[in-house]
């Protein structure tokens, strides 16, 4: 048995002392203003309700703010990235895929596979199939034997299909280190749609190296390819906050750092000894297979001993995005189960406080929807159920009384509301151009014009997020199962027919909500119009957004030069299916717009 | 260096049935499933598993 991980150090702890007193400091403030506000006709059940829902959703969203100020200040030169020096680690690179489209991920493996031998890196590559039709597993066949031609890979790269999915894709790589872990120090787990540059896998290995404790190695990777303006929305918030927020996040989580499931590394003996996960007790969605095994597998190496470290500055790691909606809101389906799937596991034996409380934010960032939807519904009722105004309280009055105004107070709420939600990003930008980081999002403006379009749609988006989370969240706990549906990947681009069969519901639920009000409380529908007008134009929003963005919003440094091992996919793929060669990245899309 | 067990590439292609699998080394490893819930045997409420999880 290793020795525990030591606690947290005095200066991780006091960030996350500082964390949590922000966010109880906002919600406090908040939940003051709207009370305030609220008891002025008599506060009664609905009033308890809201200040009750107030609290708790300013408290999460102020969570989030404090977590992105506190990555602000940029990382200190204390930690020198690690070199290999050396005889190299035998390190093994793993590819779960499940009814994927092989062109595509082998091309993505041809390239890697590339990139690793020109760093002078010598990985075995293993394909882990999951996929079930016989038509599929006979694509991935052939793919596989044009890899292995094209890559002279016989020997060190490996195909295998599984009879059994069992335990999905934990179970599918669990499968491997059972069989093959014998023979490998590291492993870098991977998703069909990753991309890794050779020179980077390179330094995850030296960082392991270097740090004995180390059981996993987490990177950000960065999203690639997108070409909706969704997707490419989503590219840009992925590039441009997300190594803030990640820094933030590293700093506040120490040694029990987060696994996305993919784009890491880890130490093959400290996941074969702690990572092989139960089946939970009893049917789906809480029993069975657990879903979102990443965050468990992450505080099981704590649980351990192993430490696990997120760590936003190794470049060369992508993946690619949702490009609609749509496909955004399936992904979140199952994440939502699978988070929720986490209220088991809360008082497992001997996991760190910390991965406790990891498990509580997950939970929690779904919930969250429904205590919005909650807080918008008691907010309405306590409106309409005030008691009439008594503009004579005294019998003997001569003048009448009457209530105060509390426009202000609940103007200020919602602009803090606000504040919360955009201030990170715009913090963020002064950051970016304060370091020089803009530069590759195209300058301040155009970073400011990305910044402000991104946040307006994000916006627009939230209710209807907002709707399928709640449904999603309904669905769980109700029992429903919603499977491991195949990721959507690829353009994506959706009709408003699509659109509309798929978001007729929270359309009329917006008409219906807005018309209540309207003939409920007629003074309280304008405060609703921010969410309730946009369900109402959900499925044009959907479709809208699916459409490929023509012009140079949303600009990142990959199209400004194309990573090498992005560019090598791109060409190895039009070789493989014959298409004709595009612009150069740096031209897509609608650099011709622009100039 | 670990055994080439490519089954592809070790039979003539011209002639080669198509194989299951191109395996990876066989190197096998224990991985003891965790245990993340409590057996009836071994019920620790919850509350005292949180407060004192040495007594687990």
């Amino acid at each position: 048995m290793r020795s525990p991980l030591p606690q947290a150090d005095t200066k991780t702890r006091m960030l996350r002392v500082l964390a949590l007193a922000c966010a109880a400091a906002a919600a406090v403030f908040a939940t003051a203003l709207l009370f305030e506000a609220a008891r002025q006709d008599g506060a009664d059940f609905w009033d308890y309700a809201r200040s009750v829902l107030i609290f708790v959703t300013t408290a999460w969203l102020a969570w989030g703010a404090s977590l992105a100020l506190i990555g602000l200040p940029p990382a200190g030169r204390k930690h020198k990235a690690a070199d290999l020096t050396g005889e190299q680690p035998a390190t093994a690179v793993l590819v779960p895929i499940c009814n994927e489209d092989p062109v595509d991920t082998f091309a993505r493996i041809a390239a890697m596979d590339a990139s690793m031998r020109a760093d002078g890196l010598s990985c075995d590559i293993a394909i882990l199939s999951d996929t079930r039709s016989e038509d599929g597993r006979r694509a991935e066949r052939e793919a596989f034997k044009r890899l292995l031609v094209e890559t002279e890979g016989a020997g060190h790269i490996f195909y295998r299909c599984r009879e059994n999915n069992a335990g999905r894709k934990a179970g599918n790589v669990e499968d491997f280190f059972r069989r093959s872990g014998g023979a490998y120090t590291y492993a870098v787990i991977l998703d069909a749609d990753s991309l890794m540059e050779g020179r980077t896998i390179r330094r995850m290995i030296a960082e392991m190296e270097a740090d004995p404790q180390l059981g996993l190695l987490q990177t950000l990777p960065k999203v690639t390819g997108a070409r909706s303006f969704f997707g490419r929305a989503m590219q840009f918030a992925s590039g441009f906050h997300g190594p803030v927020f990640t820094r933030g996040l590293a700093r506040m989580q120490g040694q029990t750092g987060p696994f996305w499931g993919h784009n890491a590394i880890v130490r093959v003996k400290a996941f074969a000894e702690s990572c092989a996960l139960p089946e939970l007790q009893g049917k789906p969605p809480f029993g069975g297979h657990i879903l979102s095994h990443d965050y468990v597998e992450a505080a099981l190496l704590a649980r351990a001993g192993w430490a696990v470290r997120v760590d936003g500055s190794i470049d060369g790691s992508y993946e690619e995005g949702p490009e609609n909606i749509l496909s955004y809101a399936k992904r979140d389906r199952r994440w939502c189960q699978g988070n929720l799937q986490h209220i088991r596991l809360l008082t497992a034996p001997g996991l760190r406080g910390w991965s406790r409380f990891v498990f509580v934010q997950g939970i929690f960032s779904y919930l969250v929807s429904l205590l919005w939807a909650g807080f918008l519904i008691a907010s309405v009722a306590a409106t309409v159920m005030a008691p009439a105004p008594d503009y004579f309280p005294d019998p003997y009055q001569l003048f009448p009384v009457f209530p105060s105004d509390r426009t202000k107070q609940i103007t200020a709420l919602a602009l803090g509301i606000v504040g919360l939600l955009i201030m990170p990003k715009f913090a963020i930008l002064v950051e970016s151009a304060a370091t020089g980081r803009v530069r590759g999002f195209g300058g301040v403006m155009r970073a400011l014009g990305s910044v402000v379009t991104e946040v307006l749609l994000t916006s627009l988006i939230a209710p209807l997020m907002l709707m399928y989370q709640t449904r999603a969240v309904l669905q769980v706990l109700a029992g429903r199962d919603g499977g491991w549906p195949a990721n959507a990947r690829g353009e994506g681009q959706l009709t408003l027919a699509d659109a509309f069969s798929a978001a007729w519901w929270v359309m009329l639920t917006g008409v219906v909500a807005l018309g209540l009000t309207f003939w409920l409380s007629p003074d309280l529908a304008p405060w609703l119009l921010p969410v309730t007008v946009p369900m109402i134009l959900g499925p044009m929003l959907i479709a809208w957004s699916s459409r490929r963005l023509t012009y140079g919003l949303f600009r990142v440094p990959e199209e400004k030069q194309t990573p090498p091992v992005v560019a090598s996919y791109r060409d190895i793929h039009r070789r493989w299916t014959g298409q004709r060669a595009e612009a150069p990245d740096s031209a897509l899309p609608g650099d011709a717009a622009v100039a | 260096m670990i055994e080439n067990r490519n089954t592809y590439f070790e039979t003539d292609k011209a002639t080669a049935v198509e194989p299951l699998t191109w395996e990876p080394p066989h190197a096998p490893m224990d991985m003891p499933r965790q245990v993340l819930e409590e057996t009836r045997q071994s019920r620790v409420s919850p509350l005292m598993r949180l407060f004192f999880p040495q007594r687990a």
